[in-house]
């Protein structure tokens, strides 16, 4: 860490602009939105919308950089005194916590984007069934033109039939009651106990302040555990997503197999009816 | 440029000559309409795109005239994007023909794609009230082709416009109905929690606390594990907090939410409504005493 801001570790904020404090120093009332206002905050603004402490209240920023760099300057940690050690394990357990939020905030990053991207591969499920069932209307209209194409023939010319390798059979609905749930087998799950993501835990609530370092350490820890906690739920809810995601591509991956079939088949058919066009044409 | 341009001029007057000329079984409109297309696309190659667009429009008329209504539409498609260069208004009334044609000839799936387009031109323009009616339109078309989930991601947007446009109940409604249509997909579902969290938001700006506490019950009915939610948390708490009119335990909130989760500029931007409209309250109160 020598000397080095933590990754995690909240910048200070500028508090100038932010439209969520309470602003009871600024004397008129704010204005209310215009009707159809869909103009979000401007960038900088929304820079600054939420500001809070950068995080460390356990001593002075003169013991912060000391304790940052591990008493390098001040010979060593053996050289310190016990009040300087608790304040220096509280810094420290306060540098854990928020690396352990920081990673929280990672995953749940992570899951909203694994939740779009759900969203995107169910959509791209529908077009592939939607393009592969426009194999079946194909196949009749081409039914229907090589009927014609046989029909055109001379009187004494040789019946024409059409050459297939296998029939046109469209999409496989292979969603079976397995992947579309009924409605109440969430909530029977639920009552169960086997929910699917584990509720979050409520971050505990802090009424007093600490006043010992060692008690500043302990609501430290109990944070970090909150904060495992939560990780915990979300990395269980990502592989969830990940098996589904699985499961779909899988299944999509099938299904466009099947797809190539029929349009493979559709080639050779058109294929066919190109050949005997030409040769009605060149008699 | 210049060459390009002279060539689409000429092309133009040659097209123009064969409709004004005699053709065998309407085939002279087929060919007045290759020669503007040629004409079209030295235009575009001159960067000229209103004389692009104008030609675009000559070409759907030929069409139409012999009778083929795909070709037409297509030509109003290609026309409105010369017009998205220099006039958004025009190219959404081009589109808006080429809707029309397409849902005759019984192709929802191409309207209902065009009618997203002209939605979205609408909202760039911040024509809110428009947007909202070609998006509605186009997500009823989605779904009637049986693509539901294009259509969900269309309402989501209706929903969202509507919120902007103080249409808060319709927001709210529209936002629940898609998440009990999504809860029941496995693939769907893990977005749930997040059209929740729009739709109690929608209710927090309503600013009836009674109504904010009975939505949320219904999420939870909608999907169980809601509760146990950052969402669900971020709801209650700010509901607690208007109840109280206590406008630093709403911004709190607000705050350990956006450090885990950062608040997208719609939310942002109804919370703030939700936010004023309790200070309102607070100082009316004030006031009061």
């Amino acid at each position: 860490m020598s000397g080095r801001r933590s990754f995690f570790a909240s910048k200070k904020p500028s508090r100038s602009s932010n439209p969520f404090d309470s602003d009871s120093d600024d004397g008129g009332r704010e204005q209310r939105p215009a009707r159809a206002s869909s103009v979000p905050p401007p960038a900088d603004q929304r820079g600054s919308l939420f500001g809070g402490g950068d995080g460390f209240s356990a001593s002075s920023a003169a013991a912060r950089s000391r304790y940052r760099n591990d008493f390098r300057d001040t010979g060593g940690v053996e050289a310190q005194s016990v009040q300087e050690l608790e304040g220096y394990a509280a810094y420290k357990a306060e540098e854990t916590t928020q690396r352990v939020q920081g990673c929280v905030r990672i995953a749940e990053e992570m899951r909203d984007t694994a939740s779009k991207s759900l969203v995107t591969i169910h959509q791209q499920g529908q077009q592939i069934t939607r393009t592969h069932m426009m194999t079946l209307d194909i196949d009749q209209d081409l039914s229907r033109s090589e009927k014609l194409l046989g029909d055109l023939g001379g009187i004494f010319s040789k019946k024409w039939k059409p050459k297939k390798n296998g029939e046109i059979r469209g999409p496989m609905l292979t969603r079976d009651d397995s992947f579309i749930r009924k409605g109440s087998h969430l909530e029977q799950r639920h009552k169960l106990g086997l929910s699917d993501h584990p509720p979050q835990s409520n971050a505990r609530q802090f009424h007093s302040e600490p006043t010992s370092a060692l008690q500043k350490v302990e609501m430290e820890k109990a944070k970090q555990d909150d904060g495992l906690s939560d990780l915990s739920n979300i990395l269980t809810e990502l592989k969830g997503m990940a098996v589904d995601m699985g499961t779909e591509i899988d299944r999509q991956t099938k299904a466009l197999g099947d797809s190539e079939k029929d349009y493979d088949e559709l080639n050779f058919r058109i294929k066919g009816a190109n050949t005997r066009a030409r040769r009605l044409l060149g008699k | 440029m210049g060459d390009h341009e002279a060539r689409g001029d000429d092309f133009e007057k040659k097209a123009e000559k064969k409709l004004s000329g005699w053709g065998i079984f309407g085939s002279k409109y087929e060919d007045a309409a290759d020669l503007f297309d040629k004409g079209a696309n030295s235009f575009k190659l001159a960067k000229n795109w209103s004389r692009a667009a104008q030609v675009y429009i000559k070409i759907a008329n030929c069409h139409l005239k012999g009778d083929s209504k795909h070709e037409a539409a297509s030509a109003y498609v290609e026309a409105a994007n010369c017009y998205k260069k220099f006039s958004p208004q025009e190219a959404a009334q081009a589109l808006n023909q080429a809707v029309d044609l397409f849902l005759e000839i019984g192709r929802l799936n191409m309207a209902a794609r065009y009618c997203k387009d002209i939605g979205e031109i609408y909202h760039q323009e911040q024509d809110l009230e428009k947007a909202s009616d070609y998006l509605e339109k186009s997500a009823d078309l989605f779904d009637s082709e049986g693509q539901s989930s294009q259509s969900n991601s269309i309402k989501q947007k209706v929903a969202e416009i509507a919120a902007q446009l103080e249409q808060y109940q319709k927001a709210n409604e529209i936002f629940e109905a898609i998440a009990r249509q999504q809860i029941n997909n496995n693939l769907l579902k893990y977005s749930v929690r997040g059209i929740l969290l729009n739709a109690g938001i929608c209710q927090l700006c309503r600013g009836d606390v009674v109504a904010i506490t009975n939505s949320m019950e219904r999420y939870q009915d909608i999907d169980p594990t809601f509760s146990g939610t950052r969402e669900y948390k971020l709801l209650s708490d700010l509901a607690a907090a208007m109840e109280e009119g206590d406008v630093a335990k709403f911004t709190d909130a607000i705050k350990e939410f956006d450090s885990m989760t950062r608040l997208d500029p719609w939310k942002t931007t109804l919370l703030l409504r939700a936010k004023n409209e309790l200070k309102k309250k607070e100082d009316d109160e004030d006031d009061l005493t």
